[in-house]
């Protein structure tokens, strides 16, 4: 009974210290502006919800529920394309024996080393070839062609972490690559494609460089970018719209991340791996 | 799914020449390249052109703002040479990735092994730690982060109280700036953290009930099968953390507001990049300065893949390189 | 799943730029600021739609801070927008790179450059050819905390008074407020403090396009700056370090000092961010000089490659002379340009922005002429000011050693 009452009041120390700057947000999301700028203590003392008034219609022509609704379309849309194109490239590279496999896995490593800002400029260019500036294309489509390499990388960990005997036997009973990797492979490594899915969600959401980048008109900005409009040297006092947005922002990725995480364990208990 | 498989195929065994697949339409070879298709049609579409061109820049003199003028080495040899702001850049970015890595990595591993029971709450405890990781590194962490180590912050009233009387703006200090953002960023360990526990889920149980039998203590539990059963995960996380760390931008550009400052005590190697490229139109040096990173990275890569095979052990028994 | 997202954000997509049809043109305008800017320069475009029922505005906007690099990318890609707002420190740079239009052949037809000051309209031509236009005035100023400084039982500074009596009077306040706040927030990371020093002298930073300041210049510049810091008259090294241009950042606001030198159109933003009363102070003289001019706080250009040079000149026009744009644009960019439109506003102008006024038309006489554009990698030294005073701030660097790197990467960058 202790040793779980210990366990328990150990997490909520350290929680308590860890989740400090986030009370420090949520509490200045409520503050009106003069106490922004001059309080030390993080709880307001007079609440308002003023903050998220004003931030949800601070720019002309959108209100930051377009930004909200273009950032989940975005990430939704990266989440698909991961899942399916670094699947099915992780498993061929765990899985599959071909001619250059190692060249072609040494090729995909690299492409994690290359640091994308130096890359954007020509992928620009590529992309506004296209026509597709100002448009969400250059945000979602490169996931379904696999440029992630990091999760291509992640799931192939996995596989490999699958003992080979399940495809063996899979393949005595006539099943070929395809079959194994969807029968077989898939629902084993489903905690890997959680994380996928999670990280993908949350590093797109999150991501702002790239976003503005491509896109143009205020009505296809993204939450990110958005944000970042509150801080302008132009003005001021917009700290509280910002972090009531902020705070906002964070709710879906929390709650995305709350429902599926738990799918990590149940994954793993329906995978049968225990026993 | 997989037990029925199993039980199926122990009952199927026969004698006699096994076939890949009764089908037989595709030899063994083809298959990969099928299931390619996307990376190929990514790599040639996205990626291939853009990694060549940075690389033709990189020998060129590029302003974004008319066509590149081919230099030679004269960017390369300007980095080593005359750029002390680039060396210094380089310092600090690897002081940053010998503290953080190990640290972030540590914390995400001991967070998690705690939270790996079946215990009630034990989601919403993940989920909880996971918070940090969630706000990313954008301008209100900045904010947060310059309200907690700033002048009359969180931290000075709480040494303060411990009786440390300083008015130190840490943020501003350029003996703590950098550490500051270590801070951070071990702050936000969720990723590895999420990692670890489904790599520490996939462990069978009955290996760590068989060697409670034998009388094995939670230590010695640990290293023999926690972290050897663990360890392509820990490979995993280890050389991605790495590459991260080399590649830190926006901690260093949000905190610092793009100025690698107080004094450059936080000009990391990408955000120098950044502000040749970017700010200073000097494309060129940038594209030069992206290759050589990707030259230490890939050393380090290549380093640690070849070590791997002595202390990483996978189901498939490593049959590649 | 991806078939919907993929015909949603087909759908999304935007169609052929600047397509012309049933007669109409569509034309991008782009510029930096945050949300309140925003909102009333959409305003003032859609009067300008009513006006000029052909053309259609897109607009796009950016905080600051990623204006450059994402007009930058734009250029490489070949997509710049019609109408830009140019900072003043790339504008010979763009100019030089071809990026924007000769807009001569328009000046006294479309563009009507005669309401505004003649130097302040030559300051955006390279090369005797009119390629930018300056969209707004502001000037240079000392921001003081009046409120606190009489709390303190201290006189406000006055204008014509020199670097020793400024240094003097800060000191006091350091020493009155028993270190609460300091006087003074050191100006040696700020380039247009140097700049206006540089005048104070009889000369300036620049001539044809090369730099003309020495390495003495800048020592003197970072020695007295030092000075102010050491004596207490002015901010700590890490104070002056927050200084990065964002309003909730500048040590007056956070109440770290009382006197802060910035450009009198962020007059507005100071004010709005406390309750105490500031005001305006000219700079500090040497020799009876103040360095300070009427500066173009941006510029607007057209891009060379647009197809719809016409519309885009008509607009830039418009925001720089219709005194609709006037009132509803607002001062957040600075002064109006057209003086007549300049002076009707400024009669019924209230509160913080009649400040703002008086302070300008107080100096008007002493105002200097507006210096040519700077040459190319102005930009990179403003920067590199702030790193390299910061090495001097913390004690890394002695002034002397200090200014000479400056002025060796300086050759490096300047006129490249």
């Amino acid at each position: 009974m202790t040793r779980k009452a210990i366990w328990h009041a150990g997490l909520i120390v350290v929680l308590v210290v860890i989740l400090y700057p986030v009370v420090w947000m949520i509490g200045t999301s409520f503050k009106p502006a003069q106490e922004i700028i001059s309080a030390v203590s993080p709880w307001p003392s007079h609440w308002t919800v003023q903050n998220y008034k004003a931030g949800w219609i601070a720019n002309p022509g959108v209100t930051f529920g377009t930004f909200f609704a273009n950032s989940i379309i975005v990430s939704l849309g990266a989440v698909a394309g991961n899942l399916i194109a670094c699947s099915l490239t992780a498993y061929a590279f765990a899985r599959l024996r071909f001619r250059f496999r190692g060249l072609f896995f040494a090729l995909m490593i690299v492409t994690i080393l290359l640091p994308y800002h130096v890359l954007i400029v020509p992928q620009y260019a590529i992309f506004r070839s296209f026509g597709w500036v100002n448009t969400f294309l250059p945000l979602i489509v490169p996931k379904f062609l696999a440029t992630d390499a990091f999760f291509i990388f992640l799931m192939v960990q996995f596989m490999r972490g699958v003992p080979p005997e399940l495809d063996e036997a899979a393949r005595l009973d006539g099943c070929g690559p395809y079959r194994t990797f969807w029968h077989i492979m898939l629902p084993l490594v489903r905690p890997a494609l959680i994380t996928t899915a999670i990280f993908t969600f949350l590093w797109t959401w999150n991501d702002y460089f790239t976003q503005l980048i491509y896109l143009n008109s205020t009505s296809k900005f993204t939450v990110p970018v958005g944000l970042g409009l509150f801080i302008d040297q132009s003005g001021i006092a917009d700290y509280g719209p910002m972090m009531a947005m902020s705070m906002l922002a964070l709710l879906p990725v929390f709650l995305f991340f709350l429902a599926f995480q738990r799918l990590i364990v149940e994954g793993i208990a329906a995978a049968g791996v225990k026993g | 799914m997989s037990v029925s498989f199993r039980t199926r195929a122990v009952a199927r065994v026969r004698p006699g020449p096994v076939r890949a697949g009764k089908r037989g339409t595709r030899s063994p070879g083809t298959a990969g390249y099928i299931f390619l298709i996307p990376w190929f049609a990514g790599f040639a579409l996205f990626t291939l052109g853009p990694m060549v061109f940075s690389l033709y820049l990189s020998f060129t003199n590029y302003t974004l703002l008319s066509a590149p003028q081919w230099v030679g080495l004269a960017n390369y040899r300007r980095m080593f040479t005359s750029d002390p702001r680039y060396i210094h850049s380089l310092e600090v970015t690897v002081q940053y990735v010998v503290v953080s890595v190990p640290l972030k990595l540590a914390v995400a591993l001991a967070v998690a092994l705690v939270l790996n029971r079946r215990r009630r709450g034990s989601g919403l405890y993940r989920s909880l730690f996971y918070i940090p990781s969630l706000l990313g590194t954008s301008v209100s962490v900045a904010l947060v982060w310059r309200a907690i180590f700033g002048e009359g912050g969180t931290l000075d009233s709480t040494l303060k109280v411990a009786g440390v009387h300083t008015s130190n703006i840490w943020t501003e200090d350029p003996r703590w700036a950098l550490w500051t953002l270590v801070l951070l960023v071990v702050w936000q360990f969720g990723a590895p953290m999420v990692i670890f526990l489904a790599g520490l889920k996939q462990i069978s149980q009955h290996l760590y009930d068989a060697a409670a039998v034998d009388g094995a203590n939670w230590w010695r539990r640990f290293v023999s099968i926690t972290v050897p059963m663990l360890s392509p995960v820990i490979f995993f996380n280890l050389m991605l953390e790495l590459v991260g760390a080399f590649q830190a931008f926006t901690p260093a550009y949000i905190i610092s507001g793009g100025l690698g400052g107080p004094a450059d005590s936080t000009l990391f190697y990408t955000l120098y990049m950044y502000i040749m490229g970017f700010q200073n139109f000097e494309f060129g040096y940038a594209s030069a300065m992206a290759w050589v990173l990707l030259a230490i990275v890939g050393a380090c890569t290549a380093l640690m893949f070849r070590f791997a095979r002595s202390w990483v052990f996978y189901a498939d028994d490593g049959d590649r390189r | 799943m991806a078939a919907v997202v993929l015909t949603m954000t087909a759908a999304c997509g935007s169609g052929n730029p600047g397509a012309s049809s049933n007669g109409k043109v569509t034309i991008t305008f782009a510029w930096w600021g945050n949300a309140s800017r925003a909102k009333a320069t959409v305003a003032a475009i859609d009067l300008f739609e009513k006006a000029n029922p052909t053309v259609t505005v897109d607009t796009e906007y950016t905080p600051f801070g990623s204006y450059d690099q994402k007009i930058a990318t734009q250029a490489a890609g070949g997509d710049l927008p019609d109408l830009i707002t140019v900072d003043r420190s790339v504008q010979n740079e763009y100019a030089q790179r071809g990026m924007l239009a000769d807009l001569t052949p328009y000046v006294g037809s479309t563009l009507q450059l005669s309401g505004l000051n003649s130097a302040f309209v030559a300051s955006g031509q390279t090369g005797g050819r009119q390629y930018a236009v300056p969209m707004a005035q502001n000037s240079q100023s000392i921001v003081v905390d009046e409120t606190r400084v009489r709390s303190l039982g201290l006189a406000m500074p006055q204008p014509g008074w020199t670097w020793s009596q400024w240094q003097g009077w800060a000191q006091q306040v350091t020493t009155k407020s028993h270190g609460k706040y300091y006087g003074f927030v050191d100006p040696g990371t700020l380039w247009p403090a140097f700049q206006s020093w540089e005048i104070q002298h009889g000369t300036s930073l620049y001539s044809n396009g090369k730099t003309h300041f020495s390495v003495a210049d800048l020592t003197s510049w970072w020695a007295t700056c030092s000075q102010l810091r050491t004596s207490g008259a002015a901010t700590n090294a890490q104070l002056t370090a927050t200084v990065d241009g964002l309003p909730d950042d500048e040590p007056l606001l956070k109440g770290h000092a009382v006197a802060e030198w910035d450009w009198d159109s962020l007059y507005t933003m100071y004010a709005a961010g406390t309750t105490d009363k500031l005001t305006l102070v000219s700079l500090p003289t040497v020799n009876g000089k103040t360095g300070m001019f009427a500066q173009p706080s941006m510029m607007l250009g057209v891009s060379a490659s647009t197809p719809h040079k016409a519309q885009a000149v008509e607009l830039l026009d418009f925001l720089i002379n219709s005194p609709t744009a006037a009132t509803t644009l607002g001062t957040s960019r600075g002064l109006f340009p057209n003086l007549q439109v300049r002076q009707s506003m400024a009669g019924g102008a209230t509160g913080t922005v009649a400040t703002v006024y008086s302070y300008e038309a107080a100096n008007a006489s002493i105002l200097g002429p507006t210096p040519p554009a700077p040459p190319k990698g102005d930009g990179q030294l403003l920067t590199l000011m702030q790193a390299m005073y910061q090495k001097v701030a913390f004690g890394q660097l002695t002034p002397a050693a200090a200014a000479q790197q400056f002025y060796s990467q300086a050759q490096g960058i300047i006129g490249q």
